[in-house]
């Protein structure tokens, strides 16, 4: 029954070639961590970790746990699996990630892929961001608005917008609501009081706030009027209005 | 080769070796190889499949939390490289153990398992620090898709660390009371392949979890 015993004897140290191995291990970690501080090599990255791993396990398998030159047996039990398990991970793990499939953004889209940005919210998907996209700009300059509002006479039309979509928040009168819309009559405005910020806030609301956007409720026209009747609001000072909120403007 | 043919060694149990059982010594007659050595290998065969399961899972949900904490919100590198470097280091010590067990230098094997150990136990012990660290980054086994897989991979591995630990030392006191003989090394080789495997897989999960994150 020879072979069943160890022969001590018979035994060849390896400690020179597991030192060498040792080192030889220590060198590639050190170059895998050391790679990831040149920025210039940010190319190669992935193939190169990829490459050193598999050169580390290799080492690892082939000399401290000497497979190579064991018997063909140890090799079928654990490298076939060993290779199942590879595929495994490529096929369903690193087919679906975006940053390592060999054929650009990965094979396999899944429902769900977002990038981080629009998942976490951030850069072109941040809160700001998204605002500023869904904002819509005032159609006529601030100068254009001011010269029209002093040309304008007739504010009829705005006071009637005003009394059907406005009034329930801040007053029928203008003078605003406990709780909800800010007075109109005094001088004090928390978004500004020219005619071109008033057509800004009625379009596109306040964020967070009761006052709604209404840009697709009314139309541009409507929306002129019925800021050109707010600007003309100010400073009457209503009876019983809410009591100044915001900056104050100058009054007329 | 036939079933009785298979039967043959235990038949020399006893009349040679005092009483002692060499079961896990006993030959495969088939294919000459020592049984311990052969179930030792399958055994790591299947864990293959085991941790190639996480991994592949790891991936697959990879960038697909939507909420954070990111990998690399939470990773530090600097603490990984040295626990991943004791774990390298405890390889190399575990050739060293297997080694001096089959030059017959059996207080140096000793000794050489009891560091490996050792090293295991900072690994462990980096692997508990980095968990508590995340989890107060809040970053909690539920808490996403990253935190569910990257804790059952990385907590799977540090117990099969923890277990390797324990192998260790109850080999260490087995060759302290000589119930471990040099001419049965290959007691402390099994134990060592496990070791030697616990630690590729942890280079796979440094180099592909870990550094990956910092190459993108
Ligand atoms: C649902 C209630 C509500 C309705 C309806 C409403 N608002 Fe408002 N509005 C508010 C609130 C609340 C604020 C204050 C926002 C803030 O705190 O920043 C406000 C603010 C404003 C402001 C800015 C005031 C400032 O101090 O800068 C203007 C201008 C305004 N509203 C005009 C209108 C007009 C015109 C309409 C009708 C087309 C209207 N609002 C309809 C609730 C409303």
């Amino acid at each position: 029954m020879s072979g069943i015993l160890h022969d001590v004897e018979s035994y060849h140290s390896h400690k020179k070639l597991y030192t060498k191995t040792a080192i030889i291990l220590t060198v590639v970690t050190a170059a895998e961590i050391g790679l990831l501080f040149v920025p210039a090599l940010k190319p190669f990255f992935t193939p190169m970790l990829v490459i050193m791993a598999v050169y580390k396990l290799a080492v690892v398998v082939g000399t401290f746990m000497h497979l190579g030159d064991d018997k063909n047996v140890f090799r079928l039990v654990f490298l076939a699996p060993m290779g199942m398990a590879v595929a495994m991970i490529y096929v369903v793990g690193l087919m679906v990630m975006p940053h390592f499939a060999p054929f650009g953004d990965g094979y396999v889209k899944l429902a769900t892929h977002k990038s981080k940005d629009e998942r976490y919210g951030t850069g072109e998907y941040s809160k700001e961001a998204i605002a500023a996209r869904d904002n819509k700009p005032p159609h006529l300059s601030a100068e254009k608005y001011t010269a029209l509002f002093a040309s304008t006479k007739d504010f009829s039309a705005g006071k009637k917008l005003w009394g059907a979509n406005c009034a329930s928040c801040h007053k029928a009168d203008g003078g605003g609501m406990p709780g909800l819309g800010p007075n109109m009559t005094d001088d004090c405005y928390l978004h500004g009081g020219s005619v071109y910020d008033i057509v800004n806030t009625v379009t596109n609301g306040v964020k967070g706030k009761a006052m709604i956007a209404f840009k697709s409720q009314l139309n541009e026209e409507e929306i002129d009027q019925v800021a050109l009747y707010v600007r003309s609001m100010r400073g009457k000072n209503v009876a019983g209005g809410k009591k100044c909120e915001g900056d104050k403007v100058a009054a007329k | 080769m036939s079933a009785i043919a298979a039967e043959a060694p235990h038949d020399d149990h006893g009349a040679d070796h005092g009483g002692h059982g060499h079961e896990e010594l006993v030959e495969n007659n088939y294919m000459k190889v020592p049984n311990v050595k052969l179930a030792l290998w399958t055994f790591l065969g299947s864990e293959c499949m085991f941790f190639g399961s996480l991994i592949a899972t790891y991936f697959f949900y990879l960038e697909k939390s939507i909420s954070g904490p990111l990998p690399a919100e939470v990773f530090s590198i600097e603490i990984t490289s040295i626990s991943t470097f004791v774990l390298l280091m405890s390889s190399f010590t575990m050739a060293l153990a297997v080694d001096s067990a089959k030059s017959g230098a059996m207080d140096k094997a000793r000794n050489w398992l009891v560091v490996t150990a050792l090293c295991g136990s900072v690994f462990v012990g980096f692997q508990v620090y980095e968990f508590y660290h995340f989890f107060h980054m809040g970053l909690a086994l539920q808490t996403s898709l990253f935190g569910s897989t990257f804790y059952t991979m990385t907590g799977f591995h540090g117990a099969h660390v923890t277990v390797g630990v324990i192998w260790l030392l109850m080999c260490a006191a087995l060759v302290n009371n000589g119930k471990i003989k040099a001419e049965r090394a290959v007691v402390i080789e099994s134990a060592g392949l496990y070791w030697h495997f616990v630690d590729i897989v942890w280079i796979i999960i440094f180099t592909f979890v870990y550094l990956l994150e910092f190459a993108k």
